[in-house]
């Protein structure tokens, strides 16, 4: 075995520990609890049941918003039903969505390689990649799209930076991953109007145009348009513009669109990703010319003009930025390992890498942190049989009125109908339904309460924890005897659940 | 004779690769009719609602002299259209087939002139297909086989004058043309004049120079009368309108409006508008004025008409630029041009869907109908929209139409629609039903679906169901109608 050889094995065995490692610490948080950390997992996982058992996304829902029809583009549940089909524990499942989180740090060390020719450098990246805190939170216990789309963003970007070398051998892995990207998630409109955005800079330096970004640029431009003109085209009849705005209700827009502060996106992107990554974005885009890490500079721009046009949710910007942020940040690593070696200080070499590793501790802990808390967030067995009873106890055509947060759990669980969940997309009359839910759980006149429950075409009223959190309110304030049943008490989680019966 | 000839070979030779097959395009408006057949098998009445908007208008017109007319014309704006249909037709049955013969003949003769036009133009045959394929597939387009469209006249009538401009033949008549056109559709002199100014442009005959400078000191003068005439003294109480409207409502228009753009295809069209841009300076003028008058169409619907002959042309250049480009990556080549073929494929589908299943239904029809057979008359109560089509089967008038809505003059009527709509106070309610005398209600299952109401016993759904003071007389798979019973004692 020759030295290379040797060399390039070990590092495979480097990038195999940190994978490893990233992946046992998932397991280590996401094991402890038999549940999903968010309401909207359970949507998928019901769309991906519903896909095991009929071939087909459940597009009308009896139980959603009490019968509606959803807009979605279903390949990551198709991929969630095809490992439900060889087992149904859930177990299996989130092993399967963290091995593919995890994936982020190979493929985030192969675009780094790419970019800096550098393996130290590109190890430190595939370490904070694995790690960027945003990216932990919403892959360890959540079943999200989120889990593939990053790792295969990276990879296509590496795929089309190695076009130039050779562009037969690459041309259709790079077709294939694009067009696996574009459905998988709308979100790949960033990379698309990336590609279109590093041209025009191109351009506008006087440089010649890179042709064959161009045609994938167009290419994925049309797929696009038409792959979700197709499944968004009665939303985009409805709404027009306002899909942007995923229909989402007016007194939430300030969560989900907030224009993040510069100690925000510290916090949530971490320290290298951040500092290191800006500095990056700022060399690759205006000094220096690196193909390879042109494409992720241009998309991280148009990150932050969508940011501040306030059509990205906070979620994917903060996901986006991390992710993209932590490879880019590459090139300044090099430039700052370089100018040290540069200045012939004996030693400083391993001294500056290792301050950069020490400097990802914080980030790793952050980490930690985050999934300590996602899993003590997460439902617990004893809530669970509050909607296991609803289940069990209600009648078929009961109609629960639940928090947003509990709508998809209300439909997984106790298979019942709900008035509102957290899939706003064409849900009608959004803010009237929120005011009029957040009335009945809010007002003192049981009159008022009921009669909403009853425009709703409620037949119970569910309150738990999450819409006494919502609610501000440790019992329905408008309880009458006259009006409501107390039907159900969960005497661990103090639920309760009322039936309207005036 | 001989004079004759040689312009005849001259514009022979103008278009070398021109296909006389290609004039065979022009029948494709035929397959249109089909579109009456599809909204008959979805249970829908033959016609859009623009259409018994234009009928009602022709009736009134039939019963009326010139003279009274004019006269009226300061409430309802004259339209020579609806006028000379008026005189025309014989019988309402008759009526229904001029309009859709008329309609038909226009948009295959339009078709024809397009093609004519572009290849004057030495455009190439290609191009050319493209364009018209384009045209033939575009909304705004098809949607005219529905009604007849005073804009689809005075297009036509300009381009039969730019076509004799181009052979160089009877300029008189043209300009007559021109004229003409203005009768039916007045903003259509901002095209002409710009477009005698950019052909006056490229002119190098003194001669002809000189005749184009005359033609359009005469088009000036007489945009300037029009305006002066029928603009001015509109424009303070018209202002509040365009204050009033979402600055992005006739964007959505894009958005698979009957009446607006194709999303793909104007995306398409935009990206030829940009290699146009780029590509050559020589058309600057043009592209800026198709740039302004493209963002003026986000106020003022009437120019997506004729933008759409524009907006199909850039289209096609836009597909023969991305076919006919050197590529890199030569796979690609053929899998974009399937996607865009799927793409403009797709829009035009769900487009034909959205007419099919465009109201109004037949069972709207049909209650209508039993309305007016066991005579009941008086003002009905609906959505704006409906009234064309309740004047058309009943003869009874509306609250309000549609049309009329942002008139100064009924602002209050229209605020109490609003009120009554979604009142559930039952004294309100009778005060506004006695204030405008009306007699009926007529909820429709898209009033029910979301377009007034989303709940089902919101407003004044609540009250026609619980309170006596309403009774339903008919009922027909969701569409209803009600009878107001006047409190005659209070």
């Amino acid at each position: 075995m020759d030295k290379k050889t040797k060399k390039v094995l070990l590092q495979v065995l480097i990038i195999f520990f940190i994978f490893t490692i990233n992946f046992f610490i998932r397991y280590y948080f996401f094991s402890q609890t038999p549940y999903f950390s968010d309401d909207a997992s359970y949507f998928v996982l019901r769309q991906a049941e519903h896909i095991s058992e009929t071939g087909r996304p459940l597009f009308e829902d009896p139980y959603s918003y009490n019968s509606r029809n959803y807009f979605f583009s279903p390949i990551y549940h198709y991929i969630i039903s095809f490992f439900l089909l060889i087992s149904k524990d859930m177990l299996l499942i989130k092993v399967i969505n963290n091995l593919l989180a995890a994936t982020i740090v190979i493929t985030s060390y192969l675009l780094a390689l790419n970019i800096t020719k550098n393996a130290t450098v590109s190890t430190i990246i595939s370490l904070t990649s694995g790690f960027v805190p945003v990216y932990f939170q919403k892959t360890l216990n959540t079943l999200s799209p989120t889990s593939i789309f990053f790792p295969i963003l990276l990879l296509l970007v590496y795929f089309i930076s190695l076009l130039k070398q050779d562009t037969k051998k690459y041309v259709g892995i790079v077709v294939y991953l694009l067009f696996f990207l574009i459905i998988l998630s709308p979100l790949s409109l960033i990379l698309i109007l990336g590609l279109l955005f590093n041209q025009i800079l191109t351009k506008i330096d006087g440089l010649r145009t890179n042709k064959k970004e161009v045609e994938i640029f167009i290419v994925s431009f049309f797929f696009y348009l038409w792959y979700y003109f197709l499944i968004y085209k009665q939303v985009v009849f409805e709404t027009g513009f306002l899909i942007l705005r995923q229909n989402i209700p007016f007194v939430l827009q300030q969560d989900y669109f907030l224009t993040p502060t510069p100690l925000m996106v510290f916090f949530l992107v971490g320290v290298i990703p951040f500092i290191i990554g800006m500095f990056s974005t700022y060399l690759v885009s205006v000094k220096e010319k690196i193909p390879q890490a042109n494409i992720l500079a241009s998309t991280i721009i148009i990150l932050v003009f969508g940011s501040f046009l306030n059509i990205i949710s906070i979620n994917a910007l903060t996901i986006s930025l991390g992710i993209l942020l932590g490879v880019i940040s590459c090139v300044g690593v090099k430039k700052l390992i370089d100018s040290f070696v540069n200045a012939k200080v004996p030693l400083l070499k391993t001294l500056v890498t290792l301050t950069l590793i020490i400097l990802v501790i914080p980030s790793l802990l952050s980490s930690l942190k985050i999934g300590e808390d996602l899993i003590r967030d997460t439902i617990t067995t004893q809530e669970v049989e509050t909607f296991m009873w609803i289940d069990k106890e209600l009648d078929d055509n009961a109609v629960i009125l639940s928090s947003v947060y509990d709508g998809h759990l209300i439909s997984y669980f106790s298979k019942r109908p709900n008035v509102v969940d957290s899939n706003f997309l064409m849900a009608q009359n959004i803010d009237q339904v929120w005011k009029d839910v957040r009335t009945v759980y809010t007002t003192l006149f049981y009159s008022d309460s009921a009669r909403l429950a009853f425009e709703f075409g409620a037949t119970h009223i569910l309150v738990n924890k999450n819409t006494q959190k919502v609610y501000e309110f440790s019992d329905l304030p408008s309880f009458d005897e006259a009006c409501y049943k107390e039907v159900y008490t969960n005497k661990k989680t103090n639920d309760k659940i009322y039936q309207v019966i005036c | 004779m001989i004079k004759k000839n040689k312009k005849r070979k001259c514009s022979e030779v103008m278009n070398d690769d021109f296909d006389k097959r290609t004039y065979l395009l022009s029948l494709i408006p035929l397959s249109y009719i089909t579109l009456f057949f599809l909204r008959i098998k979805k249970e829908n009445t033959p016609f859009l609602s623009h259409f018994y908007n234009q009928i009602n208008t022709i009736n009134e017109y039939a019963n009326q002299t010139f003279i009274e007319i004019i006269r009226n014309s300061r409430i309802t704006p004259f339209n020579l259209t609806e006028y000379l249909l008026s005189r025309i037709s014989l019988t309402q049955q008759n009526t229904e087939l001029l309009i859709i013969f008329f309609s038909l003949t226009l948009l295959m003769l339009i078709t024809y002139a397009y093609i004519e036009i572009l290849k004057e133009l030495r455009t190439p045959n290609k191009t050319i297909i493209l364009s018209t394929i384009i045209l033939l597939i575009t909304p705004s387009f098809i949607s005219q086989i529905f009604f007849l469209n005073s804009t689809l006249i005075s297009i036509f009538l300009a381009q039969i004058g730019f076509l004799l401009f181009l052979k160089n033949r009877n300029r008189n008549i043209a300009l007559l043309l021109f004229v003409f056109s203005l009768f039916f559709w007045r903003p259509i002199t901002f095209f002409l004049i710009f477009f005698s100014y950019a052909y006056y442009d490229k002119t190098k005959s003194k001669k002809q120079k000189t005749l184009m400078r005359r033609n359009l000191i005469y088009l000036a003068l007489l945009l300037i009368f029009y305006y002066f005439i029928f603009i001015f003294p509109n424009i303070l109480p018209s202002s509040y309108y365009f204050l009033t409207r979402k600055f992005f409502s006739k964007i959505t228009a894009v958005f698979g409006n009957l009446f607006g753009y194709s999303l793909p295809i104007l995306l398409l069209s935009s990206i030829g508008f940009s290699i146009s841009w780029f590509s050559s300076k020589k058309n600057f003028w043009t592209n800026t004025f198709l740039l302004i008058a493209f963002l003026l169409s986000t106020y003022f619907n009437n120019l997506i008409l004729p933008l759409t002959f524009f907006i199909s042309f850039f289209a096609a250049k836009a597909i023969n630029n991305i076919a006919s480009r050197k590529w890199e990556l030569e796979a690609l080549r053929n899998v974009t041009l399937f996607i865009i073929f799927c793409l403009v494929l797709l829009s035009t589908s769900s487009y034909i869907k959205n007419i099919s299943n465009n109201p109004p239904s037949m069972n709207e029809q049909k209650v209508l109908v039993w309305m007016k057979q066991n005579n009941h008359q008086g003002i009905v109560l609906s959505l704006p929209k409906n009234t064309p089509l309740i004047t058309y089967h009943t003869n009874n008038p509306g609250l309000i139409i549609d049309k009329e809505i942002y008139r100064e003059e009924n602002l209050e009527r229209y605020s109490d629609l609003i009120n009554v709509f979604f009142s559930r106070n039952l004294e309100e309610t009778t005060q506004i039903f006695d204030k405008h005398n009306i007699g009926y209600v007529y909820v429709t299952n898209e009033m029910k679906n979301g377009e007034v109401w989303n709940r089902k016993d919101q407003g004044l759904l609540f009250l026609l169901k619980n309170s006596e003071t309403f009774k339903n007389i008919f009922y027909l798979s969701g569409v209803e109608l009600w009878r107001y019973q006047k409190n005659e004692t209070g």
